[in-house]
């Protein structure tokens, strides 16, 4: 399979860059034998091998890459000025810069050798969202594909990285899976549904209806002693409820066929004393529930809430009300007539649904999928039978091998995202063909084809040969990059008149990408990945220790981190915003849980913060906190290695085998407390001593994000003040005294999360640089090497020329030679 | 085993594999060729083999019983006081946790002291994706998983049967691995694996099924040509990227070709009704019950030899009566006496149905064996100490599988026995010539011997 000659052309190329390293430093060869001679062997050599490392047989070998990434953590350990530890002899600046850059030259020459030669970014397939979002567009449907896929490894930053995206036997299974899943969707050949629009109000509901009738305290007659609960009130208009019951399950309010629905609700705060309350929409089928959204219902004053989605066949539409059900004195409805019950509730005046939205009919995938092909209609009356639905027509070309040989091409190019070769696509018009003379029918025989393209390597590999990108392979990294998903018209044709490259265009480029709706992608997949948004269900918090939390604010957590970020681009902020900023983006439910008054619904508004509230930037934000914490305790180590990580770019080495301190909610003693022996220990210290600070600052707040200046506890403590849903607070008790102060490793000390913020935006430089390497790996699918420190530097610069805005930043990593070349 | 029992090693045709001519050999084949041959078919994992393919020492091994494999990893751990006994040997004294296994306690072996080395991961909860593999450091930069042991067995043994291997849940999560290091996702709907087992489909199912069949084969083949396209356009450092594809494909098509192979045989005919599915996730217990009850049936009939099963704790409160908090969160009880209290709970039920799987598994009688004593059953857990997400001192107890069991076997707690170890014993055990597996460090566990 390979050609002799360029096997031997590369073998030249990687030996002849590395007779050039070798070369360069030969002559420097002196500066890292200082090293190997002076202050560090007496921990690094052969008897004491401090963390592995025996310097006296260490050699230099950096064409070898486990050898190149022993003398690039040695490098980057002393530039941190982690090496030599404290209170060791240390060489005076010049030997230390001496030894550094005899050490970095080569190392930056042999992997800039190896990008030119090979290219920065492996082949690289189509991520499960990517797929999904391809074939979506490829054949104009929205049938959920992507649970069908493995889930990509683990091992990587971001699921876009080529290392983690491999082959393997049952990846190939799940593909002509989900192609017959795509291919069910779009060949769909079923009767037109017509939209229909139909409004219910509660008591079209028999079981509701039952339960209003029947007076309050009526015996069941079950067998039991248990008595009618009234749960529902009329009023004027509509039909008041307190708590979640399974009647609110509105089985009539459902979806006839599969397709698109509008849903709407009409409906108030009741008895809500002057507050909202919160009305949650979600689909279900008896076995899977799905949150829509919630909604804020204002006090006393109607308003018609509405949201569209796609809905399986069967699936209806459940209402819950949320944060109802108290009253003064903290008692629910049970127990009291509704018609009488004073607590807060909610009034629906009625519910309606409107579809299967479409825009055509036939619809639009068929022709995506089979091309202009004469349509045969049945008689309505006389529909067919297959597969156990009706169809209301079929495909019957007059020369179906012809029409094969004319669609199959046309969908290959548009799925493959770049010209084809000539005859690239004939192998599998014949397979097509092969199926129709072996007795197919010309939609079997497409559809053979299609799914043939949609296993295909050219539909599932990014084509991006070594050298510059072509106009459309650097059209398709872009647009994978901001939406997730292949390049549009527009970004196509530019690719096809050589203009894409050109910064001026690839700037206007980037902007109207960023400003169109599918850049939603970038920051759930983006942002949800940098900022590990996606675990934020990992853990679900103590009901004891945290009586206030619940769904409705778990899901504004990662809405208002999101908010956050897009807000970011959108206003072209500073990127020092990240570590501190005076507004932030809140919804009510939030700002509740912040104290920090101004946002009035569900949608995320833009609000200052208060002088003095410890909140702006990303550490002090709820989704943050949550998903650093284990749901009953926080620890610092797990905080500050978030903050090394994802914001100053500086994993932690991983810990060695002594078992994590065990968490203790008894309340007799703290996590700092348990955390003693990192500051005693000197192997602790050497690397706890950057770990533990950022983590110490934020044990002001607690496991849900709120504030805190004493740790709940369980056994041990005060009684709480204050009441919540009208009961005074039992679950748990005030605790030890948290304590926010600690000292950088570099000497600086803080008291509190606002002074530690202080300390963090002095290194703006480096969060700026490390979301550069981030947005890099991320946009091109390759993890950073040596030479890309040089690239992500230029990236930062001219940002920072620029303002540092994070739109900005975005612009120069797409301009960057980096991201134009494999 | 019978002879030409539906399901097992069956006489009647398959048909030649495209690009697997060579494997049709003549019998009887010297046992260093049939070495050779079991390696090569390590690539095709789920190819129905014939009788005549077998020489007389693999009939040999196929007249003592086939040998077989169950993990069961439940992923919250179990509260490791209530579970290790105090003395080690024989004369152990039980524990709450034993207590519930009493019926069979000559019947497993139970360890302290033994681990995967160095399983901190990206996550306090990484080590569930390790399990089975021993991958150091899972999910931490660069990580990539390597094959786990059960589908390494697979290679093997799983050639004669109508699926090599079988993983199963409480979610479509599985602890089981390929080589490449991707999760082969688990079948959660008890009645779903029943009806794959066991259920003929009607006449027009089976015709679409053999169509889709020969559709995918036919789709293969011609992505194998479509490859060739590409090589040009890719550079020299991505072909093996792109033989990775090919490789896929090509597994991909002879898999197809067996799955048609034995579509055309009947399933195994069974008197046992199908389940019901529980659609109550929260009902962890009751899930991991419904999946139990689905092993002796698939061991008896040899639909398979490998059976992997994880049971994962979830964010919701279990339907165990007493038990009023998220499991997860009562996992990190924070030595609470309250969440320690309902924590046992729930794991005593899930003792008591591992104790009902040892049960279910003895009284299978096989030739003049039983199916537990020929099925090696390990159940523990990925987390030692899940207060802490500590990974070392695991949970593991392992069943059957013709060892000596009936003691407690306590290694050195502050320098854990690599798990890996037991591992290759295992394997040893079930015929796989093998002497190492991911981290292990020695090829058995000193004090456990055949039986």
């Amino acid at each position: 399979m390979c050609d002799p000659d360029m096997t031997r052309l590369a073998f030249c190329l990687i030996t002849a860059g590395g007779i050039a390293a070798g070369g360069a430093l030969s002559a420097r060869a002196q500066d890292r034998s200082f090293f190997q001679s002076a202050s560090c062997v007496e921990c690094h050599d052969g008897e004491v091998k401090k963390g592995g490392l025996d310097l006296t047989v260490l050699t230099w070998n950096p064409a070898e890459p486990g050898n190149a990434a022993r003398w690039e953590k040695i490098h980057d350990r002393v530039a941190h000025g982690e090496m030599p530890p404290p209170g060791k002899a240390r060489p005076d600046a010049a030997a230390q810069a001496a030894f550094l850059s005899s050490v970095a030259a080569p190392l930056h020459a042999l992997a800039a050798s190896q990008q030119a030669t090979r290219g920065r970014t492996g082949l690289r397939r189509l991520n499960r969202t990517e797929y999904e979002n391809t074939v979506h567009w490829l054949l104009g449907i929205d049938a959920p594909l992507k649970q069908v896929l493995p889930e990509e490894g683990s091992g990587q930053s971001f699921d876009t990285v080529a290392d983690g995206l491999r082959f393997s036997q049952l990846q190939i299974e799940k593909y002509l899976e989900a192609a017959d899943l795509a291919l069910d969707a779009a060949l769909d050949f079923a009767p037109p549904a017509g939209t229909r629009k139909k409004r219910f109000s509660l008591t079209d509901k028999e079981d509701i209806r039952e339960n209003l009738d029947t007076p309050q305290g009526k015996p069941k007659n079950n067998g039991t002693d248990e008595k009618h609960q009234v749960l529902f009130r009329r009023v004027k208009g509509g039909v008041a409820v307190f708590t979640d019951t399974y009647q609110l399950g509105l089985s009539p309010v459902k979806a006839e066929r599969t397709g698109r629905y509008t849903l709407r609700v009409s409906g108030y705060g009741f008895q809500s004393r002057k507050e909202p309350v919160t009305l949650i929409l979600m689909t279900d089928n008896y076995q899977q529930k799905r949150v829509l959204g919630t909604f804020e219902l204002p006090p006393d004053r109607p308003r018609v809430v509405e949201v569209t989605t796609r809905m399986e066949e069967g699936e209806f539409l459940r209402i819950a009300p949320h944060d109802t059900n108290f009253n003064e004195e903290g008692k629910g409805n049970w127990g009291t007539d509704a018609a009488v019950y004073d607590g807060v509730g909610m009034v629906i005046q009625w519910v309606e649904i409107e579809g299967p939205l479409s825009d055509s009919w036939p619809p639009r995938s068929v022709e995506l999928a089979a091309g202009l092909v004469p349509r045969k209609d049945y008689a309505p009356d006389n529909y067919p039978w297959r597969a156990g639905h009706q169809v209301a027509f079929d495909l019957v070309p007059e020369d179906p091998t012809a029409a094969l040989a004319t669609q199959l091409p046309v969908f290959a190019a548009r799925a493959w995202r770049r010209p084809m070769e000539p005859g690239e696509a004939s192998g599998t018009v014949r397979l097509a063909q092969d199926a129709l003379a072996a007795g197919s029918s010309f939609v079997e025989a497409l559809r053979t084809g299609l799914k043939a393209i949609l296993c295909s390597p050219q539909f599932l590999l990014f084509d991006e040969p070594p050298g510059a990108l072509s106009g459309p392979a650097l059209a398709n990294r872009l647009s994978y990059f901001l939406w997730s998903g292949p390049p549009d018209e527009e970004l196509f044709s530019l690719a096809r008149e050589g203009r894409l490259s050109q910064p001026d265009v690839l700037r206007a480029q980037v902007q109207r990408l960023l400003a169109d709706a599918r850049s939603r992608h970038f920051v759930t997949d983006f942002a949800g990945q940098w900022l590990g948004l996606r675990t934020i269900d990992a853990t679900s918090p103590d009901t004891t220790l945290y009586p206030e939390f619940d769904d409705v604010l778990k899901r504004s957590m990662v809405g208002e981190t999101e908010a956050f970020f897009s807000e970011m681009i959108r206003a072209n902020r500073p990127v020092s915003d990240f570590i501190q900023s005076d507004w932030l983006m809140l919804n009510r439910r939030l700002g509740r849980h912040y104290g920090i008054p101004g946002a009035k619904t569900e949608a995320y508004e833009k609000v200052s913060v208060p002088p003095g509230n410890p909140r702006g930037g990303l550490l002090t934000q709820a989704a943050i906190l949550k998903v650093t914490a284990n749901g009953t305790t926080t620890s610092p180590v797990v905080r500050g290695t978030w903050v090394m990580k994802r914001l100053l770019g500086q994993p932690p080495a991983p810990p060695p085998p002594v078992p994590a301190i065990e968490p203790d909610t008894r309340g007799a003693t703290t996590v700092r407390e348990l955390l003693a022996k990192h500051r005693t220990s000197a192997t602790c210290n050497s690397c706890h001593r950057n770990i533990d600070p950022p983590g110490f600052a934020l044990e002001s707040f607690d496991v849900i994000g709120g504030w805190r200046g004493r740790y709940r506890s369980t056994d041990k403590g005060d009684s709480v003040p204050g009441k919540f849903q009208g009961q005074s607070i039992w679950q748990y008790k005030l605790g030890l005294p948290v304590d926010p102060s600690g000292q950088l490793a570099d000497g600086r000390a803080f008291n509190d999360i606002q002074s530690f913020k202080q300390l963090l935006l002095t290194q703006s430089d480096t969060v700026l640089r490390a979301i550069a390497g981030k947005l890099l790996v991320y946009g091109t699918g390759a993890n950073l090497d040596f030479a890309d420190r040089a690239a992500v530097a230029t990236i930062a610069a001219k940002t920072q020329a620029a303002g540092s805005g994070f739109h900005t930043l975005i612009g120069e990593v797409v301009l960057s030679p980096a991201f134009g070349r494999k | 085993m019978k002879r030409g029992q539906a399901g097992g090693v069956n006489a009647c045709g398959a048909p030649a594999q495209s690009g697997g001519e060579n494997l049709l050999m003549p019998v009887p084949m010297p046992s260093l060729a049939r070495r050779t041959f079991l390696r090569q078919t390590g690539i095709a994992m789920a190819l129905p083999l014939l009788e005549s393919m077998w020489s007389s020492r693999a009939w040999a091994a196929v007249a003592e019983g086939p040998r077989r494999m169950v993990s069961i990893c439940t992923s919250l751990g179990l509260h490791a006081p209530s579970l290790f006994p105090v003395e080690s040997g024989r004369g152990y004294g039980s524990t709450p946790y034993l207590d519930l296994l009493k019926a069979n306690r000559d019947d497993f072996t139970v360890f302290s002291g033994i681990s995967h080395p160095d399983q901190s991961g990206a996550d306090g909860h990484s080590s569930e994706s390790t399990f089975l593999t021993s991958a150091r450091h899972p999910g931490l930069g660069g990580f990539r998983n390597s094959i786990s042991v059960d589908q390494l067995a697979a290679e093997k043994l799983g050639v004669v049967t109508r699926f090599s291997s079988l993983q199963l849940g409480t979610s479509n999560n599985s602890q089981s691995y390929t080589r490449s290091g991707v999760m082969i996702p688990a079948d959660y709907e008890p009645s779903k694996v029943f009806a794959k087992l066991f259920l003929e489909g009607s006449a027009d199912e089976v015709k679409a099924q053999m169509r889709r069949l020969h559709e995918g084969r036919s789709i293969m083949d011609r992505m194998s040509d479509e490859v060739k396209h590409l090589e040009n356009r890719v550079g020299q450092a991505d072909r093996e990227r792109l033989d990775e594809y090919f490789t896929s494909v090509r597994e991909m098509e002879q898999r197809l070709a067996a799955a048609e192979a034995w579509a055309q045989r009947p399933k195994p005919k069974i008197t046992e009704a199908p389940p019901s599915d529980i659609a109550e996730e929260k009902d962890l217990i009751g899930r991991m019950k419904l999946i139990f009850d689905l092993v002796p049936l698939a061991l008896r009939t040899d639909s398979t030899r490998i059976i992997t099963i994880l049971v994962q704790g979830r964010n919701d409160v279990p339907k165990v009566p007493g038990v009023e908090m998220d499991h997860h969160n009562l996992s990190h009880h924070g030595q609470d006496e309250n969440k320690l209290r309902q924590l046992h709970l729930i794991e005593q039920a899930q003792m008591q149905a591992f104790g009902g799987l040892l049960s279910a598994l003895k009284q299978q009688q096989e030739g003049g064996s039983n199916l537990l004593q020929r099925t090696a059953v390990l159940f523990g857990s990925n987390l030692g100490n899940a207060n802490s997400h500590d990974t070392k001192n695991l949970p593991i107890i392992l069943a059957g599988g013709g060892f000596r069991h009936g003691q407690h076997l306590k290694l050195d707690e502050k320098n854990n026995t690599p798990l890996g170890n037991l591992f290759v014993q295992t394997l040893q055990r079930l015929g796989l010539e093998v002497d190492a597996f991911g981290t292990s460090s020695g090829a058995s566990v000193p004090g456990l011997e055949m039986a």
